[in-house]
């Protein structure tokens, strides 16, 4: 007998309605709609891989150029599109790699499922090759995580990881699959009915509640509409809109919520918090009453605890009833859906509008306005970088979707650039990952190939994804990446020069590599401005440039974010230049 | 103060290990700490005492309460120390 023949009796044809843990997977995707899946292959994930070939045509694989890409590029993915993002890498350093991402996701509440190779069940526990206990590591930071222990869990696992991942508070859930389950075979192929007693996510409010919300804001003399990442997950942007309209409530978005409600609209006060406008940040620090939706409280939106919002009665809604109180005591807590509950308060509001109980808030609220509004010196010969936020926006109409790392950029960005969609800007909020933005942007570009989309990057964070590069040139994308160039590592500049007395320590970023010949290392292409008077030419060409360019803008290096709240310190006492 | 803390929690492989994290990543130290059984065998009760206040409690409570496989946090300081397992299906 030939050893193939032998092999084939060993390992008899099975039954046609089995099928083994590899290929359960890809069905379990294909049942929930996954068209795109970023990975990087390994050991552990040899027989998915191999699965993987006869799926062509029906699931689109993405072949990053390190994991952390992967899991960014599933999150630009997820925020552009509101669908799952969903991640492959295999057992040890792949899910290591991974585990930024996925705390990303989970600090910004964005639906990912991440399935991680595993050494075979048997090596587990053994100090196998590749082997580290990934749901260990992963625990605190995934919306929930499993260990495969058989084949038949298979396909009942992954379709409680999509509905996890993507009901309620929504966020990462990890699925370990150790490499023989992914080998046996099983005719247990299907989900069972989901089985979660414990899990019930709050989607409309308690109407007792949403009724003295609503009251409390109608009386308010002072109110303030804070809003934030939960009413885009929520979709929830049009019924907050309708409620600031017919309340005529001021509205300020967190950084998460940038584009759910569009900046230049009358109602908007532009961003509040550590960077947020000097009239956000006032009338937050003199409200009478702060209707919150979708938000959480967090330290860089309200500074001192003790000194914020001292006079203000707060209405809360969110979707995580572990977030209602939590930072801020709330007088109305409404554990629920952004939109659910926003649309019980539209259908609350009373439709004799008082208009003139708010006609001397919104004077007050026009004066702060006046007094300070976002500005900065400008110059004739050097790009400040807000003047590259504004021109950006300029070319682009402010239509584009744009991805960011963290840092000055980011600040400068969200004060400038007039985001008025939804799922507009994508940008690491809560984790505050550098390297996030130029993969993120690749996935938002990936779910939508012709829609302008650029990664708005400061040189310090580019140099720790711009590996991903390659990922964007391989798959024919026309992302555009936007360097904003101080050489130095902003936003920490500016600390040890605020706080630190200008003591400079470990951030000039001398050694950076020439980022237009970078770009053209990896096919893509480069250019620079390097002078306000080419700046509008060489964006508009760059970004009209087809495929993959990188603009790289030298801009003042010695830069400051305004205003800036000092930690420790209140709303009121931002320091304004 | 000393609070008693009562958690439903499903009775599947790693969810003591998630419970038990929620309060080592927040620095409380638990005192003491037990596992029992109820009459539905998919479904453990935890009794867990720990030194905290009310803030920190009423945060851990709903932070427990709000895992996935968690049915129920209750606090039960004053319920007295020991306490009768919840029957199945009974709300929390």
């Amino acid at each position: 007998m030939t050893a193939i023949a032998q092999l084939q009796q060993e390992w008899p044809e099975a039954a046609p309605e089995s099928m083994t843990g590899a290929e359960i997977v890809w069905d379990a995707l294909l049942r929930e709609g996954v068209d795109t899946v970023f990975g990087y292959p390994g050991g552990a994930v040899l027989h998915l891989y191999d699965a993987l070939v006869r799926m062509r045509g029906r699931i689109r694989h993405v072949l990053v150029r390190h994991e952390q890409g992967a899991v960014h590029m599933a999150e630009g993915y997820a925020k552009a599109t509101g669908k799952p993002g969903v991640v492959l890498v295999t057992s040890g350093p792949g899910a290591t790699n991974a585990v930024t991402g996925i705390a990303n996701a989970f600090m910004d509440s964005t639906p990912l499922v991440v399935i991680t190779g595993q050494v075979p069940r048997r090596m587990i526990g053994t100090d196998a090759f590749q082997e580290i206990d990934t749901i260990g590591i992963t625990r605190p930071c995934t919306k929930m995580n499993y260990l495969v222990q058989h084949a038949d869990e298979l396909a009942t696992v992954l379709r409680e990881a999509f509905h996890l991942a993507t009901t309620g508070r929504p966020g990462p859930v990890l699925v370990d699959i150790p490499k023989d389950v992914t080998a046996e075979r099983t005719r247990v192929t299907r989900a069972a009915p989901l089985q979660l007693p414990g899990y019930r996510p709050e989607v409309a409010g308690p109407q007792d509640d949403v009724m003295r919300a609503v009251e409390t804001i109608a009386a308010a003399r002072r109110p303030v509409l804070y809003v934030g990442g939960g009413v885009i997950h929520a979709n929830a942007a049009e019924e907050v809109l309708a409620l600031a309209m017919r309340m005529r409530l001021p509205v300020t978005p967190t950084l998460m919520g940038l584009g759910c409600f569009p900046a230049r609209h009358p109602l908007s006060l532009g961003m509040l918090g550590m960077h947020g406008t000097y009239a956000a940040n006032m009338a937050i620090s003199e409200a009478d009453v702060i209707a919150a939706i979708g938000v959480r409280f967090d330290d860089r939106v309200t500074g001192a605890l003790e000194k914020f919002a001292p006079h203000a009665t707060i209405v809360h809604v969110d979707i995580d009833p572990s977030s209602l109180s939590k930072n801020v005591r709330a007088h109305v807590a409404i554990a629920g859906d952004a939109r659910t509950v926003t649309r019980q308060m539209l259908e609350l509001v009373p439709n004799d509008g008082d208009d003139a109980r708010l006609d001397a808030w919104w004077h007050q609220i026009e004066e702060w306005r006046r007094f300070a509004p976002l500005a900065y010196e400008p110059s004739l010969d050097s790009i400040k970088p807000q003047h590259l936020c504004q021109e950006l926006a300029r070319v682009t109409r402010g239509k584009a979707l744009i991805a960011t790392d963290v840092g000055q950029h980011q600040m400068w960005l969200a004060q400038y650039y007039p985001f008025r969609t939804p799922r507009q800007s994508v940008t690491s909020g809560g984790l505050g990952t550098m390297g996030f933005g130029l993969p993120a942007a690749i996935g938002a570009q990936l779910a939508f190939p012709d829609r302008q989309v650029i990664a708005f990057v400061g040189d310090g964070g580019f140099q720790m994804t711009a590996q991903e590069l390659s990922t964007a040139v391989q798959y024919g994308t026309n992302t555009k990446v936007v360097v904003m160039n101080n050489n130095h590592l902003g936003m920490v500049r500016q600390w040890q020069e605020v706080f630190y007395d200008r003591r400079y320590s470990e951030v000039a970023m001398d050694g950076a590599p020439d980022f237009v010949k970078l770009a053209e290392a990896y096919g893509a292409r480069g250019l620079r401005a390097k002078h306000p008077s080419e700046l509008r030419a060489v964006l508009e060409e760059g970004l009209n440039t087809p495929g993959v360019a990188v603009i790289d803008v030298a801009v003042t290096q010695e830069e400051n974010v305004f205003p800036m709240v000092p930690p420790g310190a209140g709303l009121k006492e931002m320091v304004l230049r | 103060m000393s609070r008693t803390l009562a958690v439903e929690v499903e009775n599947r492989p790693g969810e003591l290990a998630r419970i038990v994290n929620l309060f080592a990543a927040r620095g409380v130290n638990i005192e003491s700490l037990s596992v029992d059984a109820t009459t539905d065998v998919a479904i453990s009760v935890m009794s867990i005492v720990v030194d905290a206040d009310d803030r920190a409690t009423d945060q851990l409570l709903r932070t427990l309460d709000k895992q996935v496989r968690v049915l129920s946090a209750r606090d039960v300081t004053d319920v007295g120390r020991g306490f009768s397992p919840p029957l199945p299906g009974e709300a929390g």
